[in-house]
Order: structure tokens, then C-alpha cells, then sequence
């Protein structure tokens, strides 16, 4: 790990000398390509003789295939190739458990799944060649939900996996149960929550072409560099033969991490047609064969004393993988532990399980199973606050981990400010104020969470590497593998290359990732490139600097700890007997560097491991070297005619260290309260055998400007010692508590608490009117119950959680 | 694309292209809309929602009659307001003198979707599209709205409730509101919920007119719903008219509605929670109906 950055006793530190690029809204080096259109995206690409590809999917939850015609498809005129299973390596690939085939080998697992393709010269042949494909099915016993999936006898989705679990884990750090006994107040109850798609405007697609053995990709992934590892698995080549290249991004959020099958079959059909081939989902595609949101229920249970100390917690987690599992396995593991590095918790239990089903697969977004984690301990510590008659932030306060604390599953805490996060957050909603005049039918929550800086999760490396070149005319090139996906992370590496080099960020250009040409690199996943990427192109830059600045030295005799660069100059004092001091632009220092008998360009190499551990089969180890907090607070009202929420009001505190760029900072926790109040509130589809019964949006209501509550974003003065100029990550953080404090904001304001996400306006209106969140015809005999709370929707039934207000 | 294998597959008449006609007059449309396979376009909205939803495309020829002179203006006489089937909902929704006479229809047609769709979207092609959940039709129905209807060499008018009745090569030129006398006690209201809050088609949506005779007394009471089976539903209101307007009127007229309409479960709610919220919405509406009937505030 990088030391470079502790903070040394009794001198200075580098906080409070920050250059002044860093923490200044520097403009996006991408925007004026953005806003005039020019950038392009996967759809962009056009390469010569290019076809184009349509898909054919499966109708069946679960069937058998009997049999594929092709031969309509194949004399359409135009139809350059139709490929089926047969046609490709039938080898399984998937990032942590390969089960899924490019295209369907005998079985389909989920509507959606991929049975045939056509490549053709144009988009219309294309999907009118896909329509005339006739493929015969035997429909098979398929298991549509989780309670089906685990049901003793239940229909295997894939052989290989007996009771249809992926994989499950299981543990008990502290002796929970004894802590459990032991306390004075303990709550629980179930919460689930559900898919939620990530709905970016670009769909996935691919632009394939091949050049004698290798394939070149043009892929709008996030992760360029694991997407090719699983790309050569499954189109069955050695790694050397795959080159990927990222295109454009227009939104990732998790669902570009190359765990589906568009781009291979892309691949395959440019193989078969010796043509370029590109293919990309439409709409419908991306919602049926897209890795949306894992749906979670927890069986939380929570340990405190009567003042209001935690004890231990005990969760029992189920989660939907889907047909295949892509990393839904990695997400369990975050699901399970990430929040038990906000308290201090004495001991912690958990089992958890991802259950195969014969519904659309899921994997990656944004929160990355932490939003589902948040909000069904949330609702737990929200629970416990109203039977402690303690204050929600106080009772946070009583219990938070700070600088220092060590989780029970070795999370080490470097930097953190939660206690800060949570004093602002409640002081920028008014929480006392409101608590002491309360507005009928409004209802105020908080919820905190921690997020990682990356996470060693891909084997046993969370690094990253850069390679900065100055050039000849006073620029410099960073060249490293990350890439962007519209956070603007390339606007924030040229701030840390620009403030280590004294160079403008309108002088700096960073390179996308292309597996041929750049360094290797994980690229945007776990919040991690600000952190890990910074760290690296900071080193690299300071390399390349320290270069400048010997070449410097020895052209104008000066020694080198006399000179600085500043505004692309290198500068000097005057020397003793003349008026002026030294001012060399950079660009001629570069190049007499290099044009000299055996002269030599200036490249810095950075790299930079975050200093983590690789966490164990049971998720035990430090799998980040600094974690992300967030404290937020709402209100919202409710029309209690109609169960519909408004949120009034949001704030959020977020810790990420030192802000490099507060609008592209406020930009990511605005977009990610957007999606967390989709999730919380609005997004769902009616499904119908196994697949959404309108998988677009006419159906899937994402919030818009015209539902944003007012937002109060803050952000906490914090400085991580290992952080580049002090930052930390901040791409998901602020997402993670949102569907919990709207949960718990709903109950405060009238009484209601929804177990199942998302919380709609008819399952408040029912809870008021019924005590049950479903319809009367939907509940149990009676339909009309008179508890005020809805029995948990899980077996066996643990006690029910209460109202606020209400004893036990 | 999605191809769900599903049915049979599409005729090889479904990549024929598709002719676009622009016509220049009404009689020009007429005759271009009696070919075989031709039909009118609006603003558009709604042919390219059936694209997207892929529906197998039996049009041979596309007659485009939005900007034609005779379907175009709201025009007003003495006894009636008539609104050219081509006017776009965004110019209705903000026309200040049907806001004032006809507040229901004005806020419906400014209910629709998003600004940049009202700009697009055609009273007439709105109505034509026979969606239930439509919602300037369920404001139109409350109001007593009548459709011109015009095919090759006749005319004919239909309370639009009826547009399910529209032919092949017929079009509709406009569409008619009453005028209420100077000086009536006549308030009209839409109520829609938009159960997630954004754009979205409603979870229910009603029209109601109140007319007070000037005793206050209710002389007539309509209230449309839409988003239910065969809606837009004008609700019979049976021996309502003849009351004074209050809360107990209100409950009736929302008993009512619930009792007459069949909703649909779907994403936005179950059948059982509409129709309560149809009551609920009939509540509203009616209520800010008499409000403004009676002269209040809220006008």
C-alpha cells in the first residue's frame, strides 16, 4: 500500500495544503462531446460491410428444446448467417459459477433466455429473420419464486445444483444467539425486496469484427478487461485472441459487467459471417435479459440493551439468483456483511443463500446488495428506536463505528465521519424541530450506510496502474485502463495528474480502455476508481514530474529541488546576479529532453493494490483500504384518501473524503437518491409465467425531475489518509439507505410498515384502511384483519414486528 | 428485438413499405382515406406506440390530416365550442376561454403525458385511438362532447362514447361542446391519479360537470370514468340532479360511480383498490365541480 500519504506527526498535512485544481468544479472533459452529440456510444460504431443481428428468446420460464427450424430464417434474401446452440463452443461461462451457455443447449431457463440469432444486412431483415425461426419447446415444471425454488422437490434449474441453491454461507462471529438471549430488547421481522432494473438510456451492445483469429469487441462494458477474460471463455479461445475496446458509456450502474450473453453471440455471428456484426438489446431485451437487482428477503433480528447499546444481530438471507448466476454470488457476499462495519456490533450471525429460478437472471447494480441489506437492517434499527424510545440519530449515534473500529468481519475503519455525517444530516432536515411540532401524515426517518473503495473481490488484486506521458507541446497523456461510464471519472484522474503535474485539466487527455493498448484495469465497479485509479495515476504523474524536473535540472544547471512546475512552466528563483527567475514551458523541457544523443521520452508508471485483504469463503477479511459513509434523512406525506407518498425533503451527509469535484460529487449522490427512491417506491412490473407483463417503460415508472423531493446534499470534512489528495470512492454510497428511510418515514407519518419493496400507494392505502398490505381478496381468510400490523410474508412466522408507538 | 416466438409469423405484407400521404383538404383525405389499408395519422403518437409494441401492421397507407384547414381552430358560437379534430392537446389545455367554460376538458388534455407528447398529440387522434384510459375523452364525455364524423360523401355526429362506432375511412373533423347560457352555475373538474406520481397512464381518472339551478340546487350532474372496462363509463346518476350539492351528495355520486365501473388489475393497482379510488376521484371531482359551480375560489 501506498504510504505516501499517512499523515506524519508534527508536520503539516497534506490536507491542508491541497493543490487548488482539487476540490474545484472543473468542467467535464467529456461534456462539450456529450452535449453536441458527437460522442459515440455502441450504436455509434460503424465499421465498413457491418451487419446487423437480431435474437430469438425463449417464451418458456423452463422447457426443453426439441427442436430449431432455421431454414425459413436462413433463404430470407439478406441473411448473412442463423446460428443456434450447435454453432457455438457449448462451453458454460460466468464470472464466479459458470452455468450459462451463449445460446440454449437443450434447455431454457428463463423467458428471455437465448436460443437462436441472425446476422443480416440490415436491422430489419434481421428481426424479420428472427421472426420466421421456429423453435419446438417442451414446457417444463418451472419455479417462479423463491419460496417455490426452496420447496422440498422442487424442479431443478440446473441439475448440478441440488435444492437449487448457487451458493451459501454461513456464520456466527461473537456468539450471537448467546447476545441475543442476553438482551434486553430485541426486534425482527422480514423484509424483501425486489428486481429493479437499471434503466440506463444506452442498451448493452457490441460491435464485433474479426481479423484472422482474434475478434475486436466495441463494448459499451464497464469492466473491459474481466469482460474479455469471459468473453475468450465463452466463445471458447485463448485469452490473446479477444480484444475488447469500450465505446461510449450511457449509463452503467452495474449493468454493463459483461455477465450476459449480447456480446458473445455478437462475436460469434461475426465469426460465422466473416462480416463486422453488431448487435444491441432493444428496450424490451434489456429489461428480459439483463442483469437487474437481486430481490432479498431477510430475516433480521436485532440485540440492544435497555440504553440503547447493541448487542449482536442475526440475519437469515435469501436471495433470487435468477436462471444463471453472474455475480449474484459476490453480491450475496456484500449483502451479508458490508453493514456490519456501520455499528459496533458485539457478534453477528448469518446464513445466507442464493436460490436459483427460472426467471431473468441478476447480478450487479448499483449498491451492489448493500440497498437491500440497508433497508431491511434499517427497518430493524428503525424499529428498535421507537421500542428504546431513543431518537433514531441518537440511538445511530450511541452505536457507530468511528476511525479506528474494526468490524467483526475485519473491516478496518480508517477515515471515517458517520457521526458527523449523521449531526448534519439530522440538523439539514430539521429533526428536532420537526420532531417537536409534528405535521399530520408526514413522517421523518434517517438511515445510514458504508460503502467500500473498491473491493478485493476479482482474486486476490484491487489494483490499478497508470502511465503518464508528457509530451513534447506541454501536455500529458494518462493512459490507464478504467474507463467511463458517466461519472465522470476521467474528469477527476486528469484533476489528480493536472495537480500533481502543474498542468491544466484542459492540457491533460485520459485514454479509454482498450485491452491491446492500455494498462490493465478492473475498471468502474465497487466505487472504487476515484480510490484506486487516483492512487495510481497520482503516482505515475508524480514519476513523470519527478522526470521533468531532473531533465530540467540538468538543462538549466539548476538543482532540482529548486524547481517547481506550475501553469505548465517549470520554475525557478532567480539565480544570485540576474533579474529574472525561470519560466521554461513544459513542452520544451520534454523535448530537449528527448531530442539529444540518446535522449528519452518522459513516462511516469503509477500503481497502486488497495491495501485490503482477499476476503475467505466466509467473507471474513478487510476487503477495502478505506469505506464511504452516508447518513441521510427524510420527510415525506402521505395522502391517507389514497396511500400515495410524497417526499418532501432529503438530505444527505456523505463522507468521501476529500470532494476532488463537488458538481460531478452531487452529481453521483443525486443520481443515486433518484434511483434509491425507484426502488423505494416505483419500480415494479406486473409479471405473468415468469416474465414482465410489459417489459418496458410504459410499465417500469422510473422517479423523473417531477418527484424529486427538495435535496439537501452535504458532504463531510474528511480526509482519507490513503486516499488520493485524501479522497474516497462516492459512485454508490448515497443509494443504499434510500428505500429504508422511506420505509421508515411511511410508517412514522401513518402507522404502515410495508415489508415488500416497492412500497406502492396501494399497499399504504390497504395497511391503513386493512392493517394488511395486500388487497382483502389477497390476505389471508377473513381478508379484513384488525392487526395493525401485516404478519411478515415469511415461515416460519416470527413474531411480528410492531408499529411505531406500539409495545410489546 | 424480442422475438418471443410467439404466433404465427408476421405475412411478408408487413415489410411492404408503408405510404405517407399528406392531405391537402378534407375532401383530398376522405378520398385517400377510402382506399384499401389507408389510415388517418394524427400527431403520430400512437402509430409509434404500435410499432414499439410491434403489433402486426396491416396499414398500407398512412394519410397524414393533422394540419388540414377544416380540422384545424377552436371555434365559438353562440351556442356552441368547436374544437378541430387536428387541434394538438397542448393548444387546449392552455386556451384561456375553454379553461374558463370548460375547465374539465381544458385540465384533461393538460394531464396528458409530457408537454413535448401534448405538443404532438391530436384531440382527434386521441380520441380515435379508443384507449380507455384516454383522458381528454373521459372529459369529453362528462361535458356532453358530440363528434363530426365525415367519410366519403357523408357526415355524421356521435356522442363521443361511441367513437368505437367509427368505420373504416371515416375521420373525425371536430368535435362539439355545448355553451352554457351567460350567467350559469355551471362547474366542471378532472381528477386523475397518477399512482406513482409520474408520467404514467392513470390509475383512474374522472370528469364531472355540476350545474346549479338558482336556488343551488343540482339541475345536472355527469361524471365520466375512465381507465375501467368500456370507459370512458358515463355513470348513471340517477335521481342525484334535484339535491343540494353536499357531502352527502358527494358520497353518493362517489358510491356510484365505484358501483357502475369495472376496473382492471394491472401495474397500477388491483381491481379492488380503483374502484375505490374511483370513488375517491369521483369525490374530488365532483366536489371542485360544485365549488366552482357555485362560484368559488377555486374557478
Amino acid at each position: 500500500m501506498s504510504t505516501t500519504h499517512a499523515p506524519v506527526p508534527g508536520l503539516p498535512r497534506e490536507r491542508d495544503v491541497l493543490p487548488p485544481v482539487i476540490g474545484s468544479a472543473v468542467q467535464r472533459i467529456d461534456a462539450v462531446e456529450k452535449v453536441t452529440g458527437r460522442a459515440s456510444y455502441a450504436a455509434d460504431t460503424r465499421i465498413p460491410r457491418m451487419l446487423h443481428a437480431a435474437v430469438v428468446r425463449s417464451p418458456h420460464a423452463h422447457a426443453r428444446v426439441l427442436a430449431v427450424d432455421t431454414s425459413r430464417a436462413a433463404r430470407v434474401p439478406g441473411v448473412h448467417a442463423v446460428i443456434t446452440g450447435a454453432d457455438t463452443a457449448q462451453v458454460k461461462w460466468g464470472a464466479f459459477r459458470p452455468d450459462l451457455y451463449p445460446l440454449a443447449v437443450e434447455r431454457v431457463r428463463y423467458v428471455g433466455d437465448e436460443v437462436a440469432a441472425v446476422a443480416a444486412i440490415d436491422l430489419e431483415t434481421a428481426r424479420y429473420a428472427a421472426e420466421l425461426i421456429r423453435v419446438e419447446y417442451e414446457v417444463l415444471p418451472a419455479v417462479l419464486d423463491l419460496d417455490a425454488a426452496l420447496a422440498d422437490g422442487a424442479p431443478l434449474v440446473h441439475d448440478d445444483a441440488p435444492g437449487n441453491l448457487a451458493h451459501e454461507f454461513a456464520f456466527d462471529r461473537g456468539g450471537a444467539r448467546e447476545w441475543l438471549e442476553r438482551s434486553d430488547v430485541v426486534v425482527e421481522g422480514v423484509w424483501q425486496s425486489t428486481r429493479q432494473w437499471h434503466g440506463s438510456i444506452e442498451t448493452i451492445g457490441c460491435t464485433a469484427e474479426w481479423s484472422q483469429d482474434r475478434v475486436t469487441m466495441w463494448v459499451n462494458t464497464q469492466t473491459p478487461f474481466l469482460a474479455r477474460q469471459r468473453y475468450a471463455t465463452a466463445l471458447g479461445l485463448p485469452l490473446r485472441a479477444v480484444r475488447v475496446v469500450q465505446t461510449e458509456i450511457g449509463g452503467g450502474f452495474g449493468g454493463k459487467s459483461g455477465d450476459d450473453n449480447t456480446s458473445v453471440i455478437c462475436a460469434i455471428l461475426a465469426r460465422k459471417t466473416g462480416r463486422p456484426v453488431q448487435l444491441v438489446n432493444t428496450r424490451e431485451e434489456e429489461f428480459l435479459a439483463s442483469r437487474p437487482r437481486i430481490p432479498m428477503r431477510y430475516h433480521v433480528r436485532l440485540g440492544f440493551t435497555s440504553d440503547g447499546l447493541v448487542t449482536a444481530k442475526e440475519i437469515d438471507l435469501v436471495a433470487d439468483n435468477g436462471a444463471y448466476t453472474g455475480k449474484a454470488q459476490a453480491v450475496l457476499g456484500a449483502a451479508t456483511v458490508r453493514h456490519d462495519a456501520l455499528f459496533t456490533y458485539r457478534a453477528v450471525k448469518a446464513r445466507s443463500r442464493l436460490v436459483y429460478t427460472n426467471l431473468v437472471p441478476t447480478g450487479a447494480f448499483r449498491g451492489f446488495g448493500n440497498p437491500s441489506a440497508d433497508w431491511a437492517v434499517g427497518q430493524a434499527w428503525d424499529l428498535a428506536a421507537t421500542r428504546l424510545g431513543i431518537e433514531v440519530p441518537d440511538l445511530f449515534l450511541l452505536n457507530a463505528v468511528e476511525s479506528g473500529s474494526v468490524s467483526p468481519h475485519n473491516h478496518r475503519i480508517s477515515s471515517c465521519e458517520l457521526k458527523q455525517c449523521i449531526r448534519r444530516a439530522a440538523a439539514a432536515i430539521g429533526w428536532y424541530d420537526k420532531r417537536a411540532a409534528p405535521t399530520p401524515h408526514r413522517g421523518l426517518a434517517m438511515g445510514v450506510s458504508v460503502h467500500v473503495s473498491g473491493r478485493r473481490s476479482f482474486g486476490d488484486y484491487d489494483g490499478s496502474s497508470a502511465i503518464v506521458r508528457l509530451t513534447e507541446d506541454g501536455r500529458a497523456a494518462v493512459i490507464i485502463g478504467e474507463g467511463e461510464i458517466g461519472t465522470g471519472a476521467r474528469t477527476t484522474l486528469a484533476q489528480i495528474a493536472a495537480a500533481e503535474l502543474g498542468l491544466a485539466v484542459a492540457d491533460i487527455s485520459v485514454s479509454r480502455p482498450d485491452t491491446d493498448l492500455t494498462t490493465h484495469a478492473l475498471g468502474a465497479l465497487a466505487s472504487r476508481v476515484t480510490y484506486v485509479a487516483g492512487n495510481a495515476v497520482k503516482q505515475a504523474a508524480e514519476r513523470a514530474c519527478e522526470q521533468l524536473l531532473a531533465a530540467a535540472a540538468r538543462q538549466t544547471g539548476r538543482p532540482a529541488a529548486e524547481l517547481w512546475v506550475e501553469d505548465g512552466h517549470v520554475h525557478a528563483p532567480a539565480m544570485p546576479g540576474e533579474d529574472t527567475p525561470l519560466r521554461q514551458p513544459v513542452g520544451t523541457v520534454v523535448r530537449a529532453e528527448l531530442y539529444r544523443p540518446g535522449g528519452e521520452p518522459i513516462v511516469g508508471l503509477g500503481s497502486f493494490d488497495n491495501p485490503s485483504e482477499f476476503p475467505d469463503q466466509l467473507r471474513y477479511g478487510n476487503e477495502s483500504g478505506a469505506y464511504n459513509f452516508v447518513a441521510e434523512a427524510a420527510e415525506v406525506e402521505v395522502d391517507p384518501a389514497t396511500g400515495a407518498v410524497t417526499v418532501l425533503e432529503l438530505a444527505a451527509a456523505v463522507d468521501c473524503g476529500t470532494v476532488l469535484n463537488p458538481p460531478l460529487a452531487e452529481g453521483q449522490v443525486e443520481g443515486a437518491i433518484a434511483q434509491g427512491l425507484g426502488m423505494a417506491l416505483t419500480e415494479r412490473f406486473d409479471w405473468d409465467g415468469g416474465a414482465p407483463t410489459r417489459p418496458n417503460f410504459v410499465d417500469y415508472k422510473m422517479p423523473t425531475a417531477g418527484v424529486m423531493p427538495k435535496l439537501h446534499v452535504e458532504f463531510a470534512d474528511s480526509y482519507e489518509p490513503t486516499g488520493p489528495f485524501g479522497a474516497k470512492g462516492v459512485g454508490e454510497i448515497a443509494l443504499d439507505p434510500v428505500p429504508s428511510i422511506v420505509a421508515s418515514a411511511v410508517a412514522d407519518a401513518v402507522g404502515v410498515r410495508v415489508h415488500e419493496l416497492p412500497i406502492t400507494a396501494e399497499k399504504i392505502f390497504w395497511g391503513i384502511r386493512t392493517g394488511s398490505t395486500t388487497p382483502p381478496e389477497q390476505a389471508g381468510p377473513g381478508g379484513l384483519s384488525e392487526s395493525a400490523e401485516p404478519a411478515p410474508p415469511d415461515r416460519p412466522a416470527p413474531p411480528r414486528d410492531r408499529a411505531p408507538g406500539e409495545e410489546r | 428485438m424480442t422475438t418471443l416466438d410467439h404466433g404465427p409469423a408476421p405475412t411478408d405484407a408487413a415489410r411492404e413499405p408503408v405510404h405517407l400521404l399528406r392531405a391537402g383538404s378534407l375532401t383530398d383525405a376522405l378520398a385517400q382515406l377510402a382506399t384499401e389499408g389507408a389510415v388517418p395519422l394524427g400527431g403520430g403518437v400512437g402509430h409509434a406506440l404500435a410499432r414499439q409494441a410491434r403489433r402486426p401492421v396491416t396499414a398500407r397507407t398512412l394519410v397524414a390530416v393533422a394540419d388540414i384547414p377544416e380540422l384545424a381552430g377552436i371555434a365559438w358560437t353562440d351556442d356552441r365550442i368547436v374544437i378541430g379534430a387536428g387541434v394538438r392537446l397542448d393548444a387546449i389545455a392552455s386556451d384561456t376561454r375553454l379553461r374558463e367554460e370548460w375547465p374539465v376538458v381544458a385540465e384533461a388534455a393538460g394531464s396528458v403525458a409530457t408537454a413535448r407528447i401534448r405538443r404532438m398529440v391530436t384531440l382527434g387522434g386521441n380520441i380515435a385511438a379508443r384507449d380507455d384510459s384516454h383522458d381528454p375523452p373521459v372529459a369529453l364525455a362528462a361535458a356532453g362532447a358530440v363528434l363530426t364524423v365525415r367519410g366519403a360523401g357523408h357526415r355524421r355526429t356521435l356522442p363521443v362514447t361511441e367513437v368505437g362506432s367509427l368505420s373504416a375511412g371515416e375521420l373525425v373533423q371536430d368535435v362539439r361542446l355545448p355553451r352554457s347560457t351567460p350567467g350559469a352555475r355551471i362547474g366542471s373538474a378532472y381528477e386523475k391519479f397518477l399512482v406513482r406520481g409520474v408520467w404514467e397512464y392513470a390509475c383512474v381518472n374522472v370528469g364531472a360537470v355540476v350545474a346549479l339551478d338558482e336556488s343551488g340546487t343540482v339541475e345536472r350532474l355527469s361524471v365520466a370514468v375512465g381507465s375501467v372496462t368500456g370507459g370512458p363509463v358515463v355513470v348513471d346518476l340517477g335521481a342525484l340532479p334535484g339535491r343540494v350539492p353536499d357531502a352527502d351528495l358527494v358520497a353518493e355520486a362517489a358510491r356510484l360511480a365505484a358501483a357502475a365501473t369495472r376496473p382492471y388489475s394491472d401495474v397500477r393497482g388491483s381491481a379492488a383498490y380503483k374502484s375505490l379510488m374511483i370513488a375517491e376521484f369521483t369525490r374530488r371531482a365532483v366536489s371542485k365541480a360544485a365549488l366552482r359551480a357555485a362560484g368559488g375560489a377555486d374557478r
